[in-house]
């Protein structure tokens, strides 16, 4: 008797977990659906060359608010203007089975369009087996602009310059300052988010030699209290600009300058990512987004278009990593009425020439793919 | 007396099957209720391992460090120690192996010379590190369980650190070391697939473990020790040496496995997150009842399981989170000691009747 309850309460509870997992698989962007239905419709208008193509996304896991699905809106996008399908994967933690993911979704003949990030060695895979599929066409985001991929004429890397953005955040954030104090939090110590400080420490020193950098890094985790903890404990020691390197833990930092004030008492925060003024504005958390002055854009989303739409016309330059910066909208300040309105007027003046400099390359943004090693970054950051 | 033992274990086969086929009719049942295409998702989990030369491989990319990473676990819990230090030690021996062998890349060692190296680097890693657990356990009565999972999380860092400061390479921008050289992995049986040479290591050391556990003084003393710790006491069996060498060998063919693994399938090693191998390997020898002949079997089982899910999360739209339970789900029933345990008992019990009726 006991045993068949036993039975019945597991098999209860495994219903139960089914239903949260049907509820789960609902929101999880289901494969062509809503975009080939707006395929169909955008046909006729559609592109030049006409032939539809079938993207497939590869990530780790979607739902992150952040990169992945940054990624997989940008594929959906472009597969919504040329009128093309878009599907997704989830590979999940386990990377000993990217490979094989990779390869069955390459040889199933159902895509001839590979979108990837580059981490956990999917730009490897791309790498590897781009020369042995040449019927299909791979975009790579997020590699580093130091990687060679010549002579695979079928793959293309997209490159962000986030030290750019960010170094134009650290010129902001010195001038900003009163306290000659500045703060910045990173999701976690590796490269891409060591780009980020490279960048934001040289801006610093360019606007303001006199300013003295804080960085704290955080465990890879989406943990906005430990942002909350980190950043209350920096405005203790004066540091009244903080850049938050983290989208996922960013409400932490919001919520604690808000706390204090915010930006009318001299607290400023810089956001990442996304224009997240405009973001917090339209979200239930509305007076966060009053102490984000702006934000260093990380455009994932529009660069894989632009990156398409060059493939469409013709004018993509595949074996190649490929640099986005501020001129190609790959990173820059998110440009909004508040950050013109709250940013004193000279202020505004500086950053605009600084960024016209950039731009021209007048002015060489250190970046932390040029560092020798980890140990001559970490002597250079803490000089 | 035979007899017993004979309905042990006819009975042992019977339960796993009954576990086996009540875990399958929850999860199928599951999988009806979630999925638009039932039959394509069911098909994917139960045969999708099967369905081609590569899944096939990739179920032995995974059945290959089970071995090891099961005969390991196996020491372990046969000398009953819940020493969970093989998680730990596959990360950290993954990365001293990749370490070196970057290193040491482009020297010109020859290809056996050079993974026979490399693999004595995995396995000492194993030895170096899982001694502390044991030592700290048999020396001076310090919980092995506490010290080998905060061990565990020391060695993720350390790994990490190791990674970032001594391996930088800046031609990608996640965390992961240089490439390893090509002359440094273990060569593919298939090409093209993860059924790699790593297959003979795997079967090399579950025979020797099988050999040690009953051809030799040292086994029997392992297992006396863990099944019964007074009388291997009062029969003068040395329980501190004994169990710290079962503790360390077991350590020892975790790192193993950790080398395989990272030499078999990875371009770099890219680890920064705990595996779970070492804690698939303790499921694989609860499977295998603590008997290495059976490990093959136990490894296979989880293999296939993980494979099965893997492929049912890359060609259906089943999102990942829900395969992970359901894996749990089967593993639960099987690894579940009692269940269908008064059956046996009163099958034993029928026997023995009959057999006093027959005496009388």
């Amino acid at each position: 008797m006991k045993k068949l309850l036993a039975i019945l309460l597991t098999l209860a509870m495994a219903a139960s977990l089914a239903a949260c997992g049907g509820s789960g698989g609902g929101d999880k962007p289901a494969s062509g659906g809503a975009s080939s239905g707006a395929a169909a419709q955008q046909g006729a208008s559609g592109t030049a060359d006409g032939d539809a193509r079938s993207i497939i996304y590869l990530c780790m896991n979607l739902g992150d608010l952040s990169f992945n699905d940054l990624g997989w809106e940008g594929s959906q996008n472009a597969a919504e203007k040329y009128g093309w399908s878009a599907d997704v994967i989830e590979l999940g933690k386990d990377t000993s089975t990217y490979e094989n993911a990779f390869v069955d979704a390459l040889d199933s003949g159902k895509y001839d369009l590979v979108v990837t990030q580059s981490n956990y060695g999917l730009s490897d895979l791309c790498i590897k087996y781009a020369p042995e599929y040449p019927e299909i066409d791979f975009i790579s985001f997020d590699m580093s602009a130091t990687a060679d991929i010549s002579g695979i004429d079928n793959l293309f890397g997209i490159a962000f310059k986030q030290n750019e953005g960010s170094f134009l955040a650290g010129a902001l954030a010195g001038k900003l300052t009163k306290t000659n104090k500045i703060g910045a939090f990173v999701f976690n110590d590796v490269p891409v988010g060591n780009d980020f400080v490279t960048g934001y420490v040289a801006g610093v020193r360019e606007a303001n030699p006199d300013a003295e950098v804080s960085i704290a890094y955080g465990g890879g985790t989406a943990d906005a209290s430990k942002l909350q903890e980190v950043s209350s404990a920096m405005f203790d020691s004066g540091v009244d600009v903080i850049y938050g390197i983290s989208g996922s833990a960013y409400p932490g930092l919001a919520k604690e300058a808000t706390g204090r004030g915010g930006i009318d008492s001299g607290l400023w925060c810089i956001g990442v990512d996304s224009d997240m003024w405009t973001v917090y504005k339209a979200s239930e958390n509305a007076d966060y987004a009053d102490v984000i002055v702006t934000s260093m854009k990380k455009n994932v989303a529009d660069s894989i278009v632009y990156t398409i739409d060059r493939m469409v016309e013709g004018s993509l330059p595949f074996g190649k990593v490929e640099p986005y910066g501020i001129t190609e909208g790959g990173v820059g300040l998110a440009d909004n009425e508040y950050y013109r309105s709250k940013t004193p007027a000279d202020v505004l003046e500086y950053m605009d020439s600084l960024q016209k400099d950039v731009v021209d390359g007048k002015v060489k943004v250190p970046s932390y793919f040029d560092f020798e090693d980890y140990d001559a970054f970490v002597e250079w950051r803490d000089q | 007396m035979k007899e017993t033992r004979k309905i042990e274990f006819g009975f042992e086969i019977f339960r796993i099957i009954v576990a086996l086929a009540i875990a399958y009719g929850i999860t199928l049942l599951c999988i009806m209720i979630i999925s638009d295409d039932p039959f394509q998702a069911v098909y994917m989990f139960a045969v999708g391992p099967f369905t081609s030369i590569r899944r096939l491989g990739q179920l032995f990319g995974k059945f290959i460090p089970y071995l090891l990473t099961g005969a390991g676990m196996c020491f372990v819990y046969a000398s009953n120690r819940f020493n969970l230090i093989g998680e730990g030690v596959y990360l950290m021996s993954g990365c001293l192996v990749a370490y070196v062998a970057v290193q040491l890349g482009g020297a010109g060692i020859p290809h056996i010379l050079f993974v026979l190296l490399l693999l004595v680097v995995g396995a000492l890693t194993g030895a170096l590190f899982g001694s502390v657990p044991a030592l700290l356990r048999e020396k001076m009565n310090i919980n092995e369980t506490v010290v080998s999972i905060m061990m565990n999380w020391a060695m993720l860092y350390l790994a990490t650190y190791l990674v970032k400061t001594k391996m930088y390479d800046n031609s990608i921008t996640y965390m992961a070391s240089k490439p390893i050289p090509q002359e440094a992995r273990l060569t593919a049986l298939i090409p093209r697939t993860q059924l790699h040479t790593g297959i003979f290591v795997g079967i090399i050391a579950v025979a020797v473990t099988a050999l040690i556990f009953y051809r030799t003084a040292l086994g029997y003393d392992i297992r006396i020790c863990g099944a019964n710790p007074k009388f291997a006491k009062a029969s003068g069996i040395n329980m501190t040496a004994t169990l710290i060498l079962a503790q360390v060998m077991g350590a020892a063919l975790a790192g193993l496995g950790g080398a395989v693994d990272i030499l078999g399938i990875y371009d770099r090693y890219m680890w920064t997150a705990l595996t779970n191998m070492g804690f698939d390997g303790l499921i694989v020898a609860v499977l295998s009842k603590k008997n290495p002949v059976f490990i093959p079997l136990g490894a296979f089982l989880l293999a296939y399981m993980r494979t099965g899910a893997s492929i049912l999360n890359y060609t259906t739209e089943i999102p990942i989170e829900f395969v992970d339970i359901m894996q749990a789900v089967i593993i639960l029933l099987i690894a579940a000691e009692h269940f269908l345990g008064g059956f046996k008992e009163k099958l034993i019990f029928r026997a023995s009747k009959e057999k006093n009726k027959e005496v009388a």
